[in-house]
């Protein structure tokens, strides 16, 4: 017969399937915090990375669009769900008139046809190659060179044809480059200089699509973006422009990211609270039970004593134990929330309404490690007491308990 | 081994039964859609305003009164509907892992459970897929579920046939 050695993990894995019910309770406790710290931590991470995105891509300041499409940019920024509303191009003049204001540069907004499968309606951005500072620094992290008359820029969740290119009112056009994740609506969005606006203009006109005379590129623009001077306010460069300029609508970025912010940061929060008191409630859960447990357990104790097993020997397996059902719980808890949670990423964004952008694959991982060490620690710890408990009783008067 | 048959039978019908109607009810595809018609579009322009320097005009959808809209049936929904077969079989063969006693059966049983889950992966992935647009509850919301559920599906049942098959050999080698 072949013989074994009686190590502390062998016999850490005996004692645990002897007690088949106590092993699963603990590895559930361990498991749902394992889920709620990896599961947590890449929520709160991929939030924060979205609204880090969502600060940087913003670029301008202010936004000026025609009184009462306030909440439609917002929208077009936030969701990116389509809208185009149009005013005059001489407002940009007015604008960068304006003390406060340094830069200016309008865009022209344009909604396609849900022409290909799925791809439903995109925004189509036209911008001013010769004044924009919004979208060109942006695209010049995934595009090089400048972007040329007939090229277009799509957004990371546009779907391009095979020999990517996208058909928009009936024509095809040549994809240059598709941008970076941002969290923001213009992830859904396609970009161009305003040339090429003009000409997928006229391919709507040629489709059957009626606009008014001046409803087209060069005649009017959609949205005037003012990046204000070092030194000044933008809420008191936005009054200036509304008090100034009228049946104008001003959006003022640092505004629409705060009250955004808030909401996240209110979410974190309680994310956060919840992993915390998770943790806590899981170390006394642990050190309850395995103190209620090695009472129970001391003549067993006692007679691992008799057969020479030394002190030390002893908190080792009461530590080995611990440690299997804390590892178990955690590599469960993280497995469960790393299906859960990575694989419906784009759901979970879409349902928060807020800003969501998942972290790289080497900040998961560590977020991982990290989870996966605070579980795998709360076994141990919780059951150092009883350790060292059990190491300090004398045998001879245990195994006479009770006579 | 009574247990470990009445486990794998139930987890088989369950995840069986998730496959086959979770497309239409739990995590639902996106199905038929209305697409417009670019030929017969005609944009129509509300809420003008008579001033002269503002003309805003609103039209989230795009589209209005003039707008032709004809229905699409998009790739998922035909994903759906082979899901539905391919969710049926795999719970039909967990009830039959239920029923037969016999290792042999069992192991040719789960076998067929591990192809068909295959298929269930293949289907969203592979041979029909979904729709393209990230947006789409299809994509963000069924494929991960279906790719999860067939993985499961594949997973236990080759490792109920690798049980099954060791078990099997070292009751031959017994006898």
């Amino acid at each position: 017969m072949k013989q074994t050695p009686l190590t502390n993990r062998r016999l850490s894995f005996y004692s645990l399937k002897l007690r088949p019910f106590r092993t699963a309770c603990l590895i559930l406790v361990v498991t749902i915090l394992a889920f709620t710290l990896f599961g947590g931590s890449v929520l709160t991470a991929s939030l924060e990375n979205g609204m880090n995105s969502m600060i940087q891509r913003l670029g301008a300041d202010l936004m000026v669009v025609p009184e009462g499409y306030k909440a439609d940019m917002e929208e077009v920024l936030l969701k990116g769900d389509p809208c185009h509303f149009y005013f005059s191009p001489s407002i940009a003049q007015q604008v960068a008139q304006i003390e406060g204001v340094a830069q200016v540069t309008a865009q022209f907004f344009l909604t396609s046809l849900s022409e290909s499968c799925c791809s439903a309606q995109v925004q189509l951005i036209g911008f001013e190659p010769e004044t924009d500072f919004v979208i060109q620094p942006w695209i010049a992290r995934t595009y090089g060179s400048v972007v040329e008359n007939g090229v277009l820029i799509a957004g990371s969740d546009i779907v391009l044809e095979s020999d990517h290119t996208l058909r928009l009112f009936n024509c095809s056009y040549p994809v240059a480059a598709q941008l970076e994740k941002t969290a923001t609506g213009l992830d859904s969005s396609v970009f161009m200089n305003m040339d090429t606006m003009k000409s997928l203009f006229a391919s709507a006109r040629e489709v059957g699509i009626n606009f008014l005379a001046a409803d087209e590129p060069g005649g009017s623009v959609s949205s005037v973006l003012v990046k204000v001077k070092k030194g000044h306010d933008p809420e008191t460069v936005a009054s200036l422009i509304r008090n100034r300029i009228p049946q104008v609508d001003v959006i003022v970025s640092k505004s629409m990211i705060t009250g955004i912010a808030d909401n996240l940061g209110s979410l974190v929060d309680y994310i956060q609270m919840l992993a915390i008191l998770l943790w806590a409630i899981a170390v006394l859960v642990l050190t309850a039970v395995f103190s209620v447990t090695i009472n129970e357990r001391k003549k067993e104790f006692a007679v691992l004593r008799i057969l020479g097993a030394t002190r030390k020997r002893l908190v080792s397996l009461v530590l080995t134990e611990s440690l299997i059902l804390s590892a178990m719980g955690g590599v469960a808890g993280t497995a469960a929330a790393g299906v859960l949670v990575l694989p419906f990423s784009a759901y979970i964004g879409e349902r928060l309404q807020l800003p969501y952008l998942q972290p790289n694959t080497g900040v998961v991982l560590g977020i991982l490690a990290l989870s996966l060490l605070l579980s795998s620690a709360v076994g141990p710890l919780a059951s150092i007491y009883a350790a060292a408990r059990i190491s300090r009783t004398e045998t001879y008067l245990t195994m006479r308990e009770g006579e | 081994m009574v247990k470990n048959r009445l486990l794998t039978g139930i987890l088989l019908i369950i995840l069986g039964a998730l496959i086959a109607f979770g497309p239409i009810t739990v995590f639902p595809v996106c199905g038929v859609h209305t697409k417009e018609t670019a030929a017969d579009s005609a944009m129509k322009m509300d809420g003008h305003k008579s001033d002269d320097s503002v003309h805003a005009s609103k039209d989230t959808s795009g589209m209005t009164a003039n707008t032709a809209t004809s229905n699409k049936v998009m790739k998922c929904h035909w994903t759906a509907r082979a899901e539905l077969g391919t969710g049926l079989v795999i719970a039909l063969l967990g009830l039959l892992m239920l029923i037969f006693r016999s290792a042999q059966i069992k192991l040719g049983l789960s076998i067929a459970l591990g192809l068909n889950g295959i298929l269930a992966l293949l289907i969203p992935t592979v041979l029909i897929g979904v729709c393209g647009n990230v947006k789409m509850t299809c994509r963000s919301l069924t494929l991960p579920a279906l790719v999860i559920l067939a993985s499961v599906v594949t997973v236990a049942a080759a490792a109920n046939a690798f049980y099954l098959y060791h078990s099997n050999r070292k009751e031959q080698v017994g006898t």
